[in-house]
Parts: structure tokens; C-alpha cells; sequence
């Protein structure tokens, strides 16, 4: 039976997803009833939901390694002078170090050099370890560093998070392979996805660029970015024209980067011109690139 | 709105709580309850209106609240004074007994008065926040329905944010 004392469910839900994670947390002990509402699906949504939309100060998350017990550490910085950051534990030893994926939708995607994933919830400090690919993979697909790539989004149809992993094989003979797993948390498994890419695209992507971006992952390769469809999980390529991504090379392309902006994606790069260095924005909007200068970048801060 | 509602002359509501007082309302207050507002539309509003969910107590602030909000809003100061105001009579009219608090939460959502059930669970969620478990069950008036080893499972869980 419902135990809501004299006070309406709905009200209950709305006063409750107003309250930062730590109290939900506690509060899960009031009774059975409190603690289904606190740990429904629906109801860790719309709280996520109202508190994006309640969080506008950026905040900073930096990994370092412990000198001493050599663990890994994240300080988050929420204040603007950098000054006194919170120090969020992360208790699983990682072989090498992390990349960090993220943050979407409230959690991150870590893995190590050898390919230990991991669903970190910052906000719950809950950490969840993910299972392994499960499928064998042939001598040719053996993971190198420079021979896998990842993504970490979220379903916004499903509501549920995804991993993308693709792997490809050395390139022989003219002739290469690549296979395309989707992790899925709700059912806690990976998957082989059949999707079509030109093969030759897996051997420019960059690892310094990459993005989660309203529904849709972005890598950079050379002259295309790929875009991977969390949803639909479908891949496809968008072309960088030329005119407004001049060709970048070496140490520039590792300063160009992606991002939201607005609410779509956006590549930010450096033009030089006789003069100066300038900062500029490629926007994709409508299926179609706008050219953000440096005047409106500045206008908009 | 047909303009001939304007030319007709001020509509007035008698609404009649639980416990049987009536209270008498214009209609530019009655709209801020949406539950009205959709009968007015709906054009199935009769003059006299019972509100089965309300005691009197509660429904004098909630026609306090619609009514001070009605008028900043018409009066034709400039926007920013206005929110001003209003600001402070909605930071005053919470200054009230927690369990008021509730009751108005939840005549705000059976009524349908959106802002003023904004205000009422922001007002609760900061009040409740840093509450202990036993303080909770209580103003919340609920049982604890775990055993002494669940609930022992549960606090364990997530063991720092009970520090």
C-alpha cells in the first residue's frame, strides 16, 4: 500500500525532485514508497532534467594521480577562481591512465590503456564496472591504441546510455576490416552493430577530437567529421568544405576542437592571418556549416 | 477572447471550501486557478463554485496570494518593479507554519496555480534538505514500513551522505 500520509503522490515527486542527490539519497530511508519514487527511472530523469536546466556555472573536472598512494584522483573546481576543489574518490585501480569520456547526461565513460570500462555518477559517487566485449576477436583485431575509438552518449528516445566502440583491423594489402560494438546500460551488454563506413575513413580519424552532441557522437577525421546517431545507431559522414576549414595539419588540427554550442555542434579553430591568430567557429546548423568569426565569438561570452 | 467580454462588467466568483465558508472572487483572480480558468473557458463555469480538496484556512492565503499577483501584474508599474514586489511578498508569504506549507503545496496542485506551486516546493525541498530521516517521517506524517535490517541495507548503500 502507498504510504504518502496525507499529502498527494504527485506532490511528494514534484518537492522531492527539487532536492540536491545527497538528501534524495538519505531520504530513500524514509519508507518503501519514497524510496520507489526516488529510485525510479522516470523520476531520476526529470530531476537530472531540472538540474541542467537549474545549472548554469561551468564547473572543471581535472584527473590527477595521487603522488603518494598513486590512486587516482578527480578534483572538481565549481567556482570561477579555481580555488577549493572537491575531491571525488575513484577507488578502482585503473591500468595506466584514464580517458575520460563526457560528462552526458549526468555521467561519465572512463577506460583505461587496456580497455576496462567504466560508468562513473559523479553526483551518487556510484561507479559501475562494465563488462568486457564479449566477442572474440580475430588476431587482426587485437586492440592497439590507434586501432579502436570510443563514444559515450545518450538515447533520447530510450533514455538510456549507450558506449560505441569501433575497431579495425591493420591495413594490408590495400584491404582493412572494422567492426562496430554498442554497449547499452540498460541491459548492461555489448553488441555487434552492422553499419557502413568507408573503410579508409578509419585511418584518419583524430584522437584529440571528439563530442557527445544532443542525441549524436562526433569524430574528427581529417576531412570529414563521422557522426554516430545514439538513437538510430547509424553512422555517417559530414564534409569539412574547404573554404571555411582550411586544410589543418600536425600541431594544428591538435588545437582545433569540438563542443556544443547553442545546441549543436561546433568546431573551434585558429586562422592566422598576415597579423594575428584569431579564434574562429564552424556551426552546424540545418545540415549546413555557418562560419562564426571572431567578433561574434567575442560578443557572445 | 471576443472583445465582448471586455465591455461586460466585472464577473465575480463565490467559491465555497471544504468546510463550507464561501468566499467571493473577481474574475481575474478566479483565472490564476487553472481549474477555474478551464471552466471559464469551457464556458461551464457557474457562479458558485465548491472546492472539495480546500479548507477556509488555506484557501484565504491561496486567494491572498492570486489576488496580490493579479493586481502587480495589472497595476502598470514597470516589469522589473513589479517582480521586485513580487519577489518579497512570495518570500514573505512563506514565512508561514511548515504544515500550512504542505497544505497550500497541495492546494496549489489541485488547483492548478502553477507559480504558487513552484514557490511552495522550491520553499519545502530547502526546508527539508538537511532534515534528519525521523524529522522527515514526520512532518511528511509517513510510516517507516522498512525492518531494521532493510533500512540498516538501505543507509549503508550510500553511507556518506548520511555524514
Amino acid at each position: 500500500m502507498d504510504n504518502f500520509g496525507h499529502i498527494p503522490r504527485d506532490v511528494i515527486i514534484e518537492i522531492l525532485s527539487r532536492l540536491p542527490v545527497k538528501s534524495l539519497l538519505r531520504f530513500k530511508c524514509v519508507c518503501k514508497s519514497w524510496r520507489s519514487i526516488i529510485t525510479g527511472h522516470s523520476f531520476i530523469y526529470e530531476h537530472l532534467n531540472m538540474a541542467l536546466v537549474d545549472c548554469k556555472r561551468a564547473r572543471l573536472l581535472i584527473m590527477h594521480i595521487d603522488p603518494h598512494t598513486r590512486a587516482t584522483v578527480f578534483s572538481l573546481f565549481t567556482n570561477e577562481q579555481l580555488k577549493a576543489p572537491k575531491n571525488l574518490r575513484f577507488h578502482t585501480k585503473p591500468q595506466g591512465h584514464f580517458r575520460i569520456m563526457g560528462p552526458c547526461h549526468g555521467l561519465f565513460c572512463l577506460y583505461d590503456y587496456y580497455e576496462n570500462f567504466f560508468l562513473w555518477n559523479p553526483a551518487t559517487r556510484e561507479i559501475k564496472d562494465m563488462p568486457k566485449t564479449p566477442i572474440r576477436l580475430s588476431r587482426e583485431f587485437v586492440h592497439k591504441p590507434n586501432n579502436a575509438l570510443y563514444g559515450f552518449g545518450f538515447d533520447l528516445k530510450t533514455r538510456d546510455y549507450k558506449v560505441v566502440k569501433m575497431l579495425w583491423s591493420d591495413y594490408k594489402d590495400g584491404v582493412g576490416e572494422y567492426r562496430v560494438y554498442v554497449y547499452t546500460l540498460s541491459t548492461n551488454s555489448w553488441r555487434k552493430i552492422d553499419v557502413a563506413l568507408l573503410t579508409r575513413v578509419y585511418y584518419s580519424f583524430s584522437y584529440y577530437n571528439s563530442a557527445y552532441v544532443n542525441g549524436t557522437y562526433y569524430w574528427w577525421a581529417r576531412l570529414f567529421i563521422v557522426c554516430f546517431d545514439i538513437s538510430n545507431e547509424q553512422l555517417w559522414m559530414i564534409r569539412l568544405p574547404k573554404l571555411i576549414f582550411p586544410p589543418m595539419e600536425g600541431d594544428v588540427r591538435a588545437s582545433t576542437t569540438f563542443n556544443e554550442y547553442n545546441g549543436s555542434l561546433a568546431v573551434f579553430f585558429f586562422l592566422q592571418n598576415e597579423t594575428e591568430t584569431c579564434l574562429n567557429c564552424g556551426h552546424w546548423i540545418d545540415m549546413a556549416w555557418q562560419l562564426l568569426g571572431p567578433s561574434t565569438l567575442l560578443l557572445d561570452c | 477572447m471576443s472583445s465582448s467580454t471586455e465591455l461586460t462588467e466585472k464577473k465575480v466568483f463565490l467559491l465555497k471550501s471544504l468546510d463550507g465558508v464561501i468566499f467571493e472572487v473577481e474574475e481575474s483572480v478566479a483565472v490564476q486557478l487553472e481549474v477555474i480558468r478551464e471552466l471559464i473557458e469551457g464556458d461551464c463555469a457557474r457562479p458558485f463554485i465548491s472546492l472539495y480538496n480546500v479548507t477556509s484556512e488555506i484557501l484565504a492565503l491561496v486567494i491572498e496570494y492570486c489576488k496580490h499577483h493579479a493586481e502587480t501584474c495589472s497595476g502598470g508599474t514597470s516589469a522589473t518593479i513589479a517582480d521586485e514586489d513580487l519577489k518579497t511578498f512570495d518570500n514573505e508569504f512563506m514565512n508561514v507554519d511548515e504544515n500550512i506549507l504542505l497544505e497550500l503545496c497541495s492546494a496549489a496542485d489541485y488547483l492548478d496555480i502553477k507559480s504558487l506551486f513552484e514557490l511552495t516546493c522550491r520553499t519545502l525541498a530547502s526546508l527539508i534538505k538537511d532534515r534528519t530521516i525521523i524529522e522527515v517521517r514526520k512532518m511528511f506524517n509517513v510510516e517507516n514500513d522498512f525492518s531494521v535490517v532493510e533500512e540498516k541495507a538501505v543507509r549503508k548503500e550510500f553511507a556518506w551522505a548520511f555524514k
